[in-house]
């Protein structure tokens, strides 16, 4: 508790709660408070949660130190007083407060409880807990908590406090240290503290050494048998401090003196001590022993049995409830059904009302496992309160364990920390107490204080050193009474002495021998024995029978004799002899009486004896002395006698007060359990008196509905009256019960009711009786309605059967309404034709017809509109578009309906919709459908399927389309064939002409339709040309022309040109014969044509100029040689000449030479006049081939000698083609000059020309081994000026493929084999040149 | 003109045409210049290997196999023939087209030509 701090630094926090009256107790408190220095308070006032607390201001001026409102998380510093904001919580933290929003919604705000409980906590004060006025009990658990936790608690005397609710409440919860009135705790607060920190300081100091701590414990041990030397030290001590605080005794050596002078003192420093263990579950191990016994005995209890727990010395309860929850989880553990009862007893009545709440703070559920705490305890507040089913098993009652009449028939008894309050004697005497009241082997469970010998006598230990017992099979103690009187409890059976009677045979000759009449008595003077007759002296009086002596003797002997036993037993002696004579009788009677002792069982013999004369002088008194002075004997005997007996019924009366009194404390607590009981049969009652009122309510609602009743009734009458048609009811076995004057008409019925008795007798009378009849049986079956049409009299009714049913669904009676049905039957039955007839011509109709109602249900769907849709008839009527179709679909379709109803003609419409998966057109006509009133009451949609319909429109569209945006013109004819028989030549119509017909010729497409095909034509190829339209006809149709060029009529720039492509088409199965022409106007192609030959033929002209160019050169080369050879020749002659030689050998050698080169120069004139000859007019003429060849052969040898190139010439065919040999010569010089130059830089140089004769045609092939033509230059090589080579014109081979494709052949090129081949196709004969 | 500094000069004729290499043969053989006479250009660089290398050449353009330009560098490259004439009846044959090595004399003549301006040609040429 005391920390490392030094005592003068260790600041004081006082924590002070109040409520009503705060504010005065506060003010007078602060007033007079004297504790400064060290200290800070704690202001914890109930307020109103919406109110701005106004504390602070208040008690500002009331004290130095300074006072503000308490804040979150603020640090307490020294010397301030802290008022605790309202509606918030405030608790402690470390050295800071807490202020959180109030938890408790229902108890006072801010919870002193709560605070007080997080300082008990603290680590860092010394506390304080003060209470002050207020109502209620917030502030007691509180104080306990810091009690508990060795902090000094203080209360605010009642009387002097406002209210006194709050100190009362902590005062009596006996968590109080000390009860002050505000103004003299002020003043003293501070030495208090100052006295209780120096008790606390000296106990510190001496820490083990001090032997009057250990003196202490072993006075405590000494006294009460509780060894406290395991306990926790620091908690003894603070308990002893507190004791010597009370007691203001200031050393611990003191203390233990005082003790030791004072053993109450021990007592009450021994509950101080205990205190602090008081809590739910105390010591557990104990608890589980319970538990294991509990099952154990529980065993033996069946469903529906009852457990019966007496928990004495219950305190604040938590001991009753920790029983309670062991044993009811225990019969859950065993799953029984066992009601059980805690009686909770405590001397204490104060305790008693916090122990009935169950309310209990956080600490002392320390050791209560998490699962029970949950199930049994409901968290308010930061307290625990034990669940309300546990507290109503719980019963507490005031109980003296000293003085009151135990609990009986106990299973359980918890005793427990309670005998320390009792003397030795005391224990024993409770100890047989609860041997008494435990049913057989019933438990005893006692605390560590409870260790009297006597329990072993009794008790049986469930373990070695175990708290729990189990009652011993002995008899109980008779002698313990519940009040002072000891009462003999032995048992007065007679049966018990017939045993003993043995023993009276031995003395019966004796007794008799003595006096023959004697009686033997047991000590409660009942009569065992009759020895002798006996009956002048005892008989059998009126009433219930006894065996009492005091019954049974005669009236003179009574009065004497029963104080003389009285005295004998009382006396254990024998009594004198008695002499008894009575006064109509002279003779006396001695009686004598025996006190046969026995330890077990005294008895006493009253002898009687006669003696008729012997008197006895000594025992004889004078008769007139006699008389007064036995008188005055028997007087003062009687009045003895009279004594002991009141003695005797006092003592009696005394127990059965005491026995009452134990029955009285036993009702109280069944009374709280009556209470509760009559509490919730009163609320029974009063739900019972407001149900009697709603029934009384209902009783009055019942008479008027009855009365209406009786009106409707005879309203009903009336109504069956007024109807025209006859109305019959009847009962359930055909009787007639009631029926209309139109029923009594057409039936004959009579109103006198016995003579109608039988429906099937009135009805009868008709043939159609029999048929209601069983219509009337039938009805009585079904129970339902039931109709049929029947025939009376020529007419035609519609009888209808209604049952009457009952409450339980039984038929009592049935309804008959009969209704002249006649003209609507003929109306139906004409309507049913008309509406068959339509409804077979919808059924029948290719369109698909439905009707819908104004909700857009469908009413009706004939079978194509089914088939369409795939759908069967239940699937559609009834049912609206959104639920047939998609939601798209129908919504479309909704607001092109919602038209058509507003229309009042039929709206027709093209519509598209998807059927499945497929798409459908549908030409659909909605009309609406008028009721009689013109008000429209449905829509009919006949929709007609057009798919193909329109995709074959959309398809010709699209062939006109694009027939006319194309620049063809497409037209179609048809024969007439009567006009061809007729005319003698076909003869056809224009069936169809495309639009761009305008175009063309000018005329709209129309002006040619159903014209005959002159008509047409003449427009081409002008007026009065028949002849020539006929011939293309006739060879359209006959010979089926395909393809023709036409020559048109002139135009701007001379004539026009067609083209015009037919394909015939003969009519088969009846159909005419016909023919599709395609026209096309190509004037401007021709012009092109034209234009590029014209164009082609120059550039061959330039083309052969420029290759005659390179000719020339070629041929100026050449001749340059033999010109050498001739100048030189000249000039050697000449030089010779001048060298003065002899040159005439010389001339004759030169001269040859000259003429031998002349001759070569005109063979190379030769051949330059035949390449001159190219340019000649191109005419086509016969010509071998080889020849040719061999021509170009001579004119280029030159040119392959140049080269070094071998040209092999392999040409042996005699063919001959028609051709221009012009061309195809210098065809063959350029492919040879190509070829030279491509295989000029090979190693190896040769070009092959060759010539193949075929069936039509002829090649020429020209071959070399050079490098031959990439890919990529084949499609360029043919295109004019394209050269690879440095020099050239780029002409050669453009001009070539003209050549040949003039020729109309075919020129290829191959390097496929290694070698380039140019190839050379002509066809030998060529008419188009 | 006697062409005296010719004398004994040998001098290599390449040319096809056997007519002009005969007449050529003897009016060289006037000035008494030593001739010999290839019809292809491969023989006179065969020749190379066996023969006196000549002191001029004169050499035709168009030839069967090489032509003269690339004889004339073929022996001046192996045999360091030099000066060479090329006589050629090719009009568009011209030195600066030709590329022939630095120190090579060289020089084109067109056909026809004289036989003193042949013979004035090489006098120069060999002169340089």
């Amino acid at each position: 508790m005391i920390k490392k701090k030094s005592q003068n630094e260790q600041l004081t926090l006082v924590g002070i709660g109040s409520s009503a009256g705060g504010l005065q107790a506060l003010t007078e408190f602060f007033k007079h408070c004297a504790a400064l220095n060290n200290f800070s308070y704690v202001v914890v006032q109930h307020t109103s949660p919406n109110y701005q607390t106004m504390l602070p201001k208040l008690l500002k001026d009331t004290t130095k130190l300074r006072v503000k409102e308490a804040e979150h998380l603020e640090v307490i510093e020294e010397g301030v007083v802290y008022i605790a904001p309202s509606n918030k919580d405030i608790m402690l933290r470390g050295d800071c407060f807490e202020l959180t929003p109030s938890e408790n919604t229902i108890g006072p705000r801010p919870s002193v409880d709560g605070f007080f409980s997080s300082l008990s906590k603290t680590e860092s004060f010394e506390a304080i807990g003060i209470v002050l006025s207020g109502t209620g009990n917030d502030g007691t658990q509180g104080l306990k908590e810091l009690k508990n936790a060795g902090f000094l608690t203080i209360s605010q005397s009642p009387d002097s406090a406002k209210y006194d609710g709050m100190p009362r409440s902590a005062i009596s919860s006996g968590f109080t240290d000390i009860v002050l009135s505000p103004s003299e705790l002020g003043e003293q607060l501070a030495d208090i503290l100052d006295n209780f920190r120096g008790l606390a300081q000296r106990s510190v100091s001496l820490e083990r050494k001090d032997h009057s701590y250990n003196l202490v414990l072993k006075i405590l041990k000494k006294q009460v048998q509780v060894d406290f030397s395991h306990y926790k030290e620091p908690t003894i001590r603070r308990r002893i401090q507190r004791r010597m605080l009370a007691n203001k005794i200031l050393t611990l050596d003191d203390y233990a003196t005082f003790l030791t002078n004072n053993p109450s003192e021990v007592h009450t420093l021994f509950q101080d001590v205990l205190i602090s263990v008081t809590e739910m579950f105390r010591d557990q191990v104990q608890f589980e022993e319970l538990e294991t016994e509990l099952e154990d005995y529980l065993k033996r209890k069946d469903d529906g049995d009852t457990i019966r727990i007496w928990c004495a010395g219950c305190s604040s309860g938590e001991e009753a409830y920790s029983l309670a929850i062991t044993v009811n989880e225990v019969l859950k553990k065993q799953n029984k059904n066992i009601r059980m009862t805690v009686f909770a007893t405590d001397i204490n009545e104060a305790t008693m009302e916090a122990a009935r709440k169950g309310v209990y703070s956080e600490r002392s559920l320390e050791s209560v496992k998490q699962s029970i705490k949950n199930e049994y305890f409901t968290k308010l507040d930061g307290h625990y309160q034990i669940n309300k089913h546990i507290r109503e098993m719980v019963v507490f009652a005031r109980h003296d364990l000293t003085s009151d009449p135990p609990f009986l028939r106990v299973d359980l008894i918890s005793c427990r920390n309670v005998f320390i309050y009792f003397g030795p004697a005391i224990q024993e005497r409770i100890t047989k107490i609860f041997h008494y009241s435990l049913n057989p082997k019933g438990i005893l469970f006692l605390g560590k204080a409870e260790a009297t010998s006597s329990i072993k006598d009794y008790f049986q230990p469930s373990q070695s050193h175990s708290r729990v017992y189990r009652k011993l099979p002995k008899k109980s103690d008779g002698t313990i009474s519940f009040g002072t009187l000891k009462i003999d409890h032995q048992p007065k059976f007679i049966t018990s002495k017939t045993g003993k009677r043995d023993s009276l045979k031995v003395i019966k000759p004796y007794i008799k021998s003595i006096a023959p009449t004697s009686l033997l008595l047991d000590s409660d003077f009942t009569l065992l024995q009759i020895f002798g007759s006996a009956q002048e002296y005892i008989s059998l009086s009126e009433g219930a029978a006894s065996l009492k002596l005091d019954d049974l003797i005669l009236e003179p002997y009574k009065k004497r004799l029963m104080p003389a036993l009285l005295k004998s037993r009382r006396l254990k002696q024998n009594a004198n002899k008695v002499c008894i004579s009575s006064q109509q009788d002279p003779k006396k009677v001695f009686i004598d009486i025996f006190y046969i002792e026995d330890p077990i069982e005294p008895q006493i013999i009253v002898s009687f004896s006669e003696k008729v004369e012997e008197v006895d002088e000594s025992t004889t008194p004078p008769d007139s002395d006699f008389d007064s002075y036995s008188e005055m004997r028997e007087l003062q005997q009687e009045l003895l006698h009279t004594r002991e007996q009141l003695n005797l019924v006092v003592e009696e009366q005394e127990t059965s007060n005491e026995e009452l009194q134990a029955l009285n404390e036993e009702m109280q607590s069944a009374n709280e359990e009556l209470q509760s009981t009559n509490e919730e049969l009163e609320v029974s009652n009063e739900e019972l008196q407001s149900t009697n009122e709603e029934l009384t309510t209902l009783n009055e609602e019942l008479n008027s509905k009855s009365n209406e009743l009786v009106l409707v009734n005879r309203k009903l009458n009336n109504v069956i009256e007024t109807i025209d048609d006859p109305v019959i009811v009847v009962d359930s076995s055909l009787r007639l019960s009631s029926f209309n004057r139109s029923a009594e008409k057409m039936f004959d019925l009579k109103r006198d009711p016995t003579k109608n008795s039988e429906l099937a007798v009135a009805f009868l009378k008709y043939s159609s009786g029999v048929n209601l009849v069983n219509l009337a049986s039938k009805c009585l079956r079904s129970k339902s309605v039931e109709t049929m049409t029947v025939n009376i009299e020529q007419r035609v009714f519609f009888a209808k059967a209604q049952p009457i049913l009952g409450n339980q669904n039984e038929v009592e009676g049935v309804v008959f309404s009969l209704n002249d049905n006649t003209d609507l039957e003929n109306a139906l039955s004409r309507l049913q034709g008309s509406e068959r007839q339509l409804k077979e011509i919808f059924e029948h109709s290719p369109a698909s017809v439905s009707v819908k109602d104004l909700t857009g249900k469908y009413t009706y769907a004939n079978s194509n509109f089914l088939k369409l849709h795939g759908k069967k008839e239940e699937e559609v009527i009834g049912r609206d578009d959104y639920q047939l179709f998609s939601f798209e679909e129908a919504a479309r379709v909704k607001d092109i309906e919602i038209e058509a109803l507003r229309s009042k003609r039929a709206m027709m419409r093209e519509e598209t919709y998807k059927v499945g998966e497929r798409t459908e057109n549908f030409y659909s006509y909605r009309f609406r459908l008028l009721d009689k009133d013109g008000k429209p009451y449905g829509l009919c949609v006949m929709s007609f399927t057009v798919t193909e319909l329109v995709s074959t429109k959309h398809e010709l569209q699209l062939f006109r389309d694009i027939v006319s945006s194309s620049k063809s013109c497409s037209l179609i004819f048809f024969e007439n064939a009567e006009e061809t028989e007729r005319r003698g030549h076909p003869y056809f119509l224009t069936n169809y002409v495309s639009d761009n017909i305008e175009q063309m010729l000018g005329v709209p497409a129309r002006n040619f339709v159903n014209k005959d095909f002159f008509n047409f034509f003449s427009h081409i190829v002008g007026r009065r040309k028949d002849q020539k339209i006929l011939r293309l006809i006739k060879s359209i149709k006959n010979e089926g022309l395909e393809w023709v060029e036409i020559k048109g009529m002139d135009g701007e720039d001379g004539p026009r040109w067609y083209e015009l492509r037919s394909s015939f088409v003969p009519g088969r199965k009846g159909k005419p014969d016909g023919f599709h022409l395609i026209l096309n106007d190509i004037t401007e192609k021709k012009l092109e044509e034209r234009n590029q030959k014209q164009h082609q033929a120059e550039i061959l002209k330039s083309a052969r100029l420029a290759s005659l160019g390179e000719m020339a050169a070629g041929i100026s080369h050449e001749l340059n040689t033999p010109l050498q050879t001739i100048q030189s020749s000249a000039e050697l002659l000449e030089l010779s000449a001048q060298a003065g030689e002899d040159v005439k050998e010389q001339a004759l050698f030169m001269s040859e030479k000259i003429i031998d080169t002349v001759g070569k120069i005109s063979g190379i004139i030769k051949s330059l006049r035949s390449l001159a000859k190219m340019d000649e007019t191109l005419t086509s003429e016969t010509v071998e081939v080889r020849k040719l060849l061999l021509q170009v052969k001579e004119a280029t040898a030159y040119y392959f000698k140049n080269a070094g190139i071998e040209l092999r010439f392999e040409c042996s065919e005699d063919v001959s083609i028609v051709c221009r040999p012009r061309q195809i010569e210098q065809v063959v010089i350029n492919l040879l000059t190509n070829a030279v130059d491509a295989v000029k830089k090979q190693e190896e140089k040769w070009v092959k020309l060759q010539l193949l004769n075929q069936d039509k045609t002829i090649k020429i092939l020209v071959e070399d081994n050079g490098p031959g033509v990439p890919d990529s230059l084949k499609s360029q090589i043919m295109t004019p000026f394209f050269t690879t080579k440095k020099e050239g014109t780029g002409l050669g081979l453009s001009l070539t493929s003209s050549i040949v494709e003039e020729h109309r052949g075919y020129m290829r090129i191959d390097c496929s084999g290694g070698t380039t081949i140019f190839e050379i196709e002509l066809p030998k004969e060529c008419d188009e040149l | 003109m006697s062409y005296n500094e010719l004398k004994g000069l040998h001098l290599w004729i390449v040319e096809d045409d056997q007519d002009l290499q005969d007449v050529w043969s003897k009016a060289m053989a006037l000035y008494s210049i030593k001739c010999k006479t290839f019809m292809r250009g491969e023989d006179a660089i065969a020749a190379l290997e066996v023969e006196r290398k000549p002191d001029v050449l004169m050499c035709d353009y168009y030839l069967p196999g090489m032509n003269g330009e690339e004889i004339i560098k073929e022996l001046f490259i192996k045999g360091g023939i030099s000066p060479a004439l090329l006589v050629t009846g090719k009009q568009e044959v011209q030195s600066t087209l030709l590329k022939m090595p630095d120190k090579l004399k060289f020089k084109i003549l067109k056909k026809p030509v004289s036989i003193r301006t042949l013979l004035d040609n090489v006098s120069n040429l060999l002169s340089q």
